[in-house]
């Protein structure tokens, strides 16, 4: 992605979140992007008959009028319209992306990911959560990936803050100091 | 190198015994684009200009360009371990070198890293690779002298400690040479040396480090290569390493420096290539606006430090190549103004085998007057504006005019000041053997030698002057003085010199 494209994205995003909040339709908005991102997701060549030159802006609007006209909102729906007048539809994961920061921002909710080396058993998952929104005072959506790799211990990453406390880093960092040291003695 | 494991048990228990729980959290930001040794990076809000910043695989680089959505950054290394996606630590520390006695002898990358094949160096000190350079009330004005064992340029163009003399010529008119010779003259002078090779090719670099070996130069000497080879973001530091290796001696061991950088010019160049890569705007020559600074902050780093602060120095001698004598360019006419003088070297006097290919109408040292011993002081003050005025009757002449006889023996006394002031590449002479030379050219001592034999005479004459009357150089060399009584024992001694020989040889 081109630092040109991050730019693009902001505006668009940001663009669509303030008319959202004028109107009113925060949530429904959001409600209709996953349902669009759903979509690409399932129609992988969607983006690609959207961004293709071959087709002409008013047939691209009248296949998306046609599909997503009865499950969205006019707003997303005037909005997709622009991106397509404006051929900006291949940003569209990333401004969907870009929606749901904001709206997390709005709703005080702070996308966590937690990387653990095994599966967390019954229980743990809800303690993991309840601590992490002790810790950052406000609701936690926690996204759990499991990584054998890091051997132990956990990673976590809100926004851009890391904290690595898992066994391999730990391992590394020892490694390092020590050969360093080694080094020097030699 | 095989580890001694009992060494190793004996780390890992201070480790456990000094482990402190402590939790690492990082700032991170993600990699967007990447190419020829630039990375732009999204997220890092908090991220300072020029923090050292962290990349996979234990790549670092370095925050340039603060954006309003992306960083840019310039990576030290190899930019290939990394890829497109990756995260980016900021590490909130500024880029440092290791500094050190270590050093001395190695021949090391831009961030100090031995690639001669040697051991591993450990040093206890680093150093900021970007400093800000001492103030007035550090600073005391250069009073002694920084001897490069060339007539030419210790008579006329004299060079003092914590000077900055740029030598400006065009390709193959002896440059390097010049730099190397003021290496090789440093022995036994208590001066560290640096050469920082920029954009050379690797292996004129290799060359310059076997000759410094073979004079024995190395002992007191540090190379530091970022040859041709090497990304633009490593060309872009070398000098900057170099300095705060040099400053590191200045100011913590209060010692005498000379930092050679060679050259400015490929440096300009790779600093073009980032900041163009860093879409920056460019200006003249599509070299960006801060171009002078990139130098002048680098040569303001240079000085001779008050007694007060330890009395240290640093020299710099940059180097500036030219392209077809162009010194009217734009980073020769900056790095001039920047500069305290420079030494022009001029092809046509190269070809000419005037060697070193001076030209001294062009030449000059700003402040290096004052740091001359005053036996040099004596001896060439006439030198200069004799030479001038050979040059302008040589013109004259060229033109067939028939001329009198006093600008017939001026021209002459010019042809043999020329012959005399040639000098071989790494035969350094000390001031004393440099003053009796210039003497005995300037008093008419050599009217009866022909001109093209007068280089070797007076060789001839000055070793037979150290067997027969050592005390004579020694004198000069010691008390920097050249007494009338000291004039007339030489004079002396040159006509008893060319009654023990037949005439010219």
């Amino acid at each position: 992605m081109m630092s040109t494209d991050i730019r693009l994205r902001e505006n668009y995003a940001n663009t669509l979140f303030e008319l959202a909040r004028e109107n009113q339709v925060i949530d429904a908005v959001e409600e209709d992007l996953e349902t669009i991102a759903g979509a690409i997701k399932e129609e992988s060549d969607l983006v690609r008959f959207l961004t293709s030159p071959y087709f002409s802006g008013p047939c691209k609007e009248q296949s998306v009028a046609t599909m997503l006209s009865a499950r969205i909102i006019e707003l997303t729906m005037n909005f997709l319209m622009v991106l397509i007048k404006h051929n900006r539809v291949g940003l569209l994961p990333e401004i969907i992306a870009r929606y749901g920061q904001l709206w997390d921002a709005e709703h005080r909710c702070f996308p966590v990911k937690v990387t653990v080396s095994r599966s967390l058993e019954q229980g743990e998952a809800e303690k993991l959560t309840a601590d992490m929104e002790a810790a950052v005072g406000g609701a936690v959506r926690l996204e759990l990936a499991v990584e054998p790799g890091i051997l132990g211990g956990v990673i976590i990453r809100c926004g851009d803050k890391v904290i690595d406390n898992s066994v391999h880093y730990l391992l590394r960092t020892a490694v390092k100091t020590i050969l360093s040291q080694v080094k020097g003695r030699k | 190198m095989k580890p001694d494991f009992t060494e190793i048990s004996g780390i890992i228990k201070q480790e456990i015994s000094q482990y402190k729980s402590k939790l690492d959290v990082s700032t991170v930001g993600r990699v967007v684009e990447l190419a020829d040794g630039i990375a732009r990076i999204y997220g890092l809000d908090q991220v300072m200009v020029g923090e050292v910043l962290e990349f996979e695989n234990d790549v670092f680089g370095e925050a340039f360009n603060l954006e309003e959505d992306s960083v840019g950054a310039v990576i030290y290394g190899d930019y290939t371990k990394i890829s497109e996606g990756g995260d980016v630590k900021a590490t909130g520390r500024l880029m440092s070198v290791p500094v050190g006695e270590e050093l001395l002898g190695r021949v090391v990358d831009s961030l100090c890293e031995p690639i001669d094949g040697g051991p591993i160096v450990q040093t206890s000190a680093r150093r900021f690779i970007e400093s800000d350079a001492p103030g007035i009330a550090q600073r005391q004005p250069v009073v002694q002298p920084l001897q490069t064992g060339l007539k030419c340029i210790d008579s006329m163009i004299p060079i003092g400690r914590g000077q900055r003399e740029l030598i400006i010529g065009d390709r193959k008119t002896g440059k390097t040479a010049i730099a190397l010779d003021t290496i090789i003259n440093q022995k036994d002078q208590n001066v560290i040396c640096v050469y920082v090779s920029v954009g050379q090719r690797a292996s004129a670099v290799a060359e310059i480090v076997e000759i410094l070996r073979k004079c024995g130069a190395m002992a007191y000497t540090v190379v530091i290569a970022a040859s041709a080879a090497d990304s633009a973001p490593m060309q872009y530091i070398a000098p900057y390493s170099g300095c705060a290796l040099a400053e590191y001696f200045m100011y913590e061991k209060h010692r005498d420096t000379l930092c050679i950088y060679d050259d400015l010019s490929k440096h300009a160049i790779s600093y073009r290539q980032l900041s163009l890569l860093l879409r920056r705007p460019p200006g003249r020559e599509a070299y960006p606006g801060d171009i002078f600074y990139l130098h002048s902050r680098l040569l303001e780093r240079s000085a001779k430090l008050s007694e007060k602060h330890g009395g240290g120095s640093l020299t710099a001698l940059p180097i500036v190549e030219t392209l077809e004598g162009q010194i009217s360019a734009y980073i020769p006419t900056n790095v001039i103004s920047i500069t305290d003088g420079q030494i022009y070297l001029v092809r046509d006097l190269f070809h000419a085998g005037i060697r070193p290919a001076v030209d001294v109408g062009t030449s000059v040292s700003r402040v290096g007057g004052n740091a001359q011993v005053s036996a040099m002081k004596k001896v060439a003050a006439k030198l200069r504006l004799d030479l001038a005025a050979y040059r302008e009757l040589q013109n004259f002449a060229k033109l067939g005019t028939e001329l009198d006889a006093v600008s017939r023996a001026q021209l002459d006394r010019g042809d043999r000041m020329v012959e005399l002031l040639k000098q071989p590449q790494f035969a350094p002479m000390t001031v004393g053997e440099q003053v009796i030379a210039i003497f005995v050219g300037s008093k008419d001592l050599l009217s009866d030698v022909p001109v093209s034999q007068v280089s070797g005479f007076v060789a001839k004459f000055l070793k037979w002057l150290l067997k027969e009357y050592p005390a004579y150089v020694d004198e000069i060399n010691k008390t920097g003085a050249f007494s009338d009584a000291l004039a007339d024992k030489v004079a002396a001694a040159m006509i008893q010199y060319k009654s023990l020989k037949p005439q010219g040889s």
